[in-house]
């Protein structure tokens, strides 16, 4: 119920602010993706790449006729989260996770994730912890 | 378009009713505190706000009150400036006009200003089609930015507001404007002049502080993202490998000639000699970056002056005077300092291989360009360099 | 007796002195000012780097190069034509060699044999996508990706090495390819990358570093050989006299190889007054070739601003 109501509540004050500036220089990454296509998905992780400029999570998604669409999902940079001993194992391949995004303009299976989550509501990077993952923070 | 237009109209309605009864709802909704349970321990300064804004006032108040520091030596002599710098900032390049010539703050003053930006921006994601920064610790209070006793970055001329533009620059601005209004339906990655999108250069290699958000140029409110410099001293020379695309700087530091000026490079020919205990280097020989421009709108005759002094144990003061006659009536400098980010590595930032997202960008761009949707303010306006 | 106690006391400063001097260059005339050619300096003759550093370990600062024909092919081969020779005749005419493959040839699984020679037929086939299957076909050199280790270090461009006691940078001309060798503080790479994760440490006099955690998109050389990203190279440095190093280094995968196999070739310094990395950003020359194909490079329609 909570994360119902935050995911509303989010959606609403994305809502709002569409229009806005943004508040970051991005405003070339914000034309890859289409603002009036918000998209909820859930699915298995087939690959992770931690690189950059920009991270890459890759899901299959099963579809309501029971095909699967492999997705592409963006991320931010993994540097930072390299430092705070987040690692290549922290996401482990076969992992079930859900996110809230926009998908790509040109309405290809990509999108860049807003929220990226394990199936009960725990954020897969800064927000929370990976089940099975063993990294120490790289903070010495 | 018209559709387009009602069908938006029409959901931002909706979203407002819907925000206005569940605004209360946000709020209180702890997002800044890790989720429980997982074996992975993340530092609360990277997790929590508060936390770090009380770890960067105490790094604050025990670095600026060091008396008499003694700089430590690299094993061959030098000033050892090693380590890895956060070059991340809240402190505005330009200081705000309704403050005058109030060149600093009191230390409680400096403080709660850099509560207000850290709490802001803890709290701006993700309004926007973006990924959540803080959720990949992106946020300059999740990299160990502190408060600044200073009101902007810029320290000379006297206003802190950079001097005004010559004639030729102003026309240069001019036309650039009026050339980005226009619709393009060529647009491409040539069109637009952002060096960082294409993974030709990063964010902020060089001067490496450019100022913080909100209300900052393009390219310097970006430089938050990955704003780390390493800095690597062996005998003769400083190299700096940038977070932010592996710029790499090679600087000789004994007093070498520039470069012929026929050989005009990206990042500029850099030339370093010591001062006490101060490395100073001359930068020139930039190249043109057309269509983009070099830093805040200056030419290829641009020069920059830094100077690197070690004040603290995790504290870099950072100063730098721009020249460009082409653009400036006259040179403006910046003073601040960089705090020391743990541990001392960089890791690979290998942009152009993945960017994946640079077709998404100029796919989406051109879609834009068709629906007439494109968002006219977003590149090549100021040369996101 | 006295005068020859001074005389030899003096003797022994100035030995002392000499032996302790790190990275000389003599004396450098001022900076100069802004675009002045460099000639109207008269070039200095770099005193030779010491042999060792302040930790008594060899020295290896400084700016070095492989000769050869390795990055066209590690294995031995004969001159080509190369691609395109009706637009570039003898420009892109590769030059013959002798291999740098200790016993000729890269023992091969018989279906990696196959990827090697698929990689060699479509070296020129560039086709962007925006996921990984960008690196099915390529070369990665020909769209300035990083070129990994070991091939980094037997490209046609020079190289700098910094070093300090707990690491060594390099920086390769080409695309500015920076690596880092830890010599402490040793971790399992926590992130797979272009030119991999490594960790260094003295035998002796000799360097030796271990390198993982290659994203297995590297190639070896321009002729499609290529490994996974399970490969694990071992690198060893050492000092041959004061311009030369030898450089082996070992690679094993058993996803590609059916036994580990080696590489060896001198490495030359540069010893020219005013040598230098010259800034190659390649990202600009193979925007074209990229993006042109699949529509996204157009030039801009209006005047140069």
């Amino acid at each position: 119920m909570r994360m119902t109501l935050k995911f509303l509540g989010v959606i609403a004050a994305l809502g709002l602010l569409l229009a806005a500036v943004p508040a970051r220089a991005h405003h070339s990454f914000a034309a890859a993706f289409d603002e009036n296509k918000p998209i909820n998905l859930q699915g298995t992780v087939t690959k992770v790449e931690l690189v950059n400029p920009h991270a890459w999570i890759w899901l299959d998604v099963k579809g309501a006729d029971g095909s699967v669409t492999n997705w592409g999902v963006e991320g931010g940079p993994p540097t930072n989260l390299l430092r705070n001993g987040i690692t290549k194992t922290s996401l482990p391949i076969g992992t079930e996770i859900k996110l809230f995004g926009y998908q790509a303009k040109s309405g290809e299976p990509k999108g860049v994730g807003v929220f990226v989550e394990y199936l009960d509501g725990r954020k897969v990077f800064m927000g929370g912890s990976a089940p099975g993952a063993d990294g120490q923070p790289s903070k010495q | 378009m018209r559709n387009r237009m009602l069908r938006t109209a029409s959901v931002l309605i909706i979203a407002t009713v819907v925000a206005l009864s569940m605004a209360v709802l946000v709020a209180q909704t702890p997002s800044a505190k890790p989720a429980p349970s997982g074996k992975q321990a993340l530092p609360s300064t990277t997790t929590d706000p508060e936390e770090a804004i009380k770890a960067a006032a105490d790094a604050f108040k025990k670095e600026t009150s060091l008396k008499a520091y003694v700089v430590p030596k690299t094993p061959w002599g030098d000033p050892d400036l090693r380590g890895v710098w956060n070059t991340a900032t809240y402190t505005r390049l330009q200081r705000p006009e309704e403050l005058g010539n109030k060149a600093f703050y009191t230390e409680e003053e400096a403080i709660a200003e850099y509560k207000k930006a850290a709490e802001s921006d803890a709290e701006v994601d993700p309004r926007t089609v973006h990924y959540d920064w803080k959720e990949y610790a992106m946020d300059a209070w999740q990299g160990g930015t502190r408060p600044n006793l200073r009101t902007s970055l810029i320290v000379s001329p006297e206003n802190g507001r950079l001097p005004p533009l010559v004639a030729e620059a102003q026309q240069r601005r001019q036309a650039a404007a009026a050339a980005n209004r226009q619709r393009d339906p060529a647009v491409g990655i040539k069109t637009f002049g952002n060096l960082y999108t294409r993974c030709v250069l990063g964010l902020g290699a060089l001067p490496l502080v450019r100022g913080g958000m909100p209300g900052a140029d393009s390219a310097a409110a970006a430089a938050g993202v990955t704003a780390e410099a390493f800095f690597f001293q062996s005998p003769g020379y400083l190299t700096i490998v940038m977070q932010s695309n592996n710029d790499v700087r090679i600087i000789p530091t004994n007093g070498s000639p520039h470069v012929p000026s026929q050989v005009r490079t990206w990042l500029g020919d850099s030339r370093g000699h010591w001062e006490g205990n101060t490395l100073v280097v001359e930068s020139t020989n930039f190249n043109s970056k057309e269509p983009a421009t070099n830093f805040l709108g200056s030419t290829d005759q641009l020069t920059i002056v830094e100077r690197f002094t070690r004040v603290g144990p995790n504290t870099m003061r950072y100063e730098y005077t721009v020249t460009d006659p082409k653009t400036w009536t006259r040179p403006w400098s910046v003073d601040t300092t960089m705090p020391r980010v743990d541990p001392s590595l960089i890791y690979e930032f290998a942009c152009h291989e993945q960017n994946y997202g640079l077709i998404n960008v100029v796919t989406g761009t051109q879609i834009r360009e068709r629906d007439g949707t494109r968002d006219l303010r977003g590149f090549g306006a100021r040369g996101d360099n | 007796m006295r005068i020859g106690l001074t005389a030899f006391s003096a003797l022994v400063v100035a030995a002392v002195i000499s032996a302790t001097a790190v990275t000389g260059q003599g004396q450098a005339p001022p900076a100069g000012r802004q675009g002045q050619p460099a000639a109207a300096a008269a070039p200095r003759p770099a005193a030779a780097p010491a042999a060792r550093t302040e930790d008594g370990k060899p020295n290896f600062n400084g700016i070095w190069q492989a000769l050869g024909t390795a990055n066209f092919n590690i294995e031995a081969h004969n001159a080509e034509p190369g691609p395109h020779p009706e637009i570039l005749g003898a420009w892109g005419a590769e030059p013959g060699g002798m291999g740098i493959v200790e016993g000729g040839t890269i023992p091969y699984k018989p279906e990696a044999l196959r990827k090697k020679q698929d990689n060699f037929k479509n070296r020129t086939l560039v086709k962007v996508t925006n996921d990984p299957h960008r690196f099915d076909t390529g070369d990665p050199e020909i769209q300035c990706y990083r070129p990994g280790v070991p091939r980094a270090n037997y490209m046609p461009f020079p190289f700098q090495i910094f070093q300090n006691r707990d690491q060594i940078l390099i920086v390769y001309e080409y695309k500015g390819s920076m690596r880092t060798v830890f010599m402490d503080k040793h971790q399992d790479a926590p992130v797979d990358s272009w030119m991999g994760w490594s960790n260094g440490r003295w035998e002796g006099d000799t360097l030796v570093i271990d390198v993982t955690g290659f994203n297995g998109h590297q190639w070896l050389d321009r002729a499609g050989n290529f490994f996974t990203d399970t490969a694990h190279v071992v690198e060893r440095w050492t000092r041959r006299d004061a311009d030369h190093l030898n450089y082996e280094a070992t690679i094993e995968d058993p996803a590609t190889y059916t036994r580990p196999w080696k590489i060896s070739f001198p490495i030359y310094r540069r010893v020219e007054p005013n040598a230098q990395l010259v800034e190659f950003n390649c990202v600009p020359f193979v925007e074209e070739m990229m993006y042109a194909p699949i529509g996204l490079y157009n030039p801009p329609n209006r005047s140069s601003r």
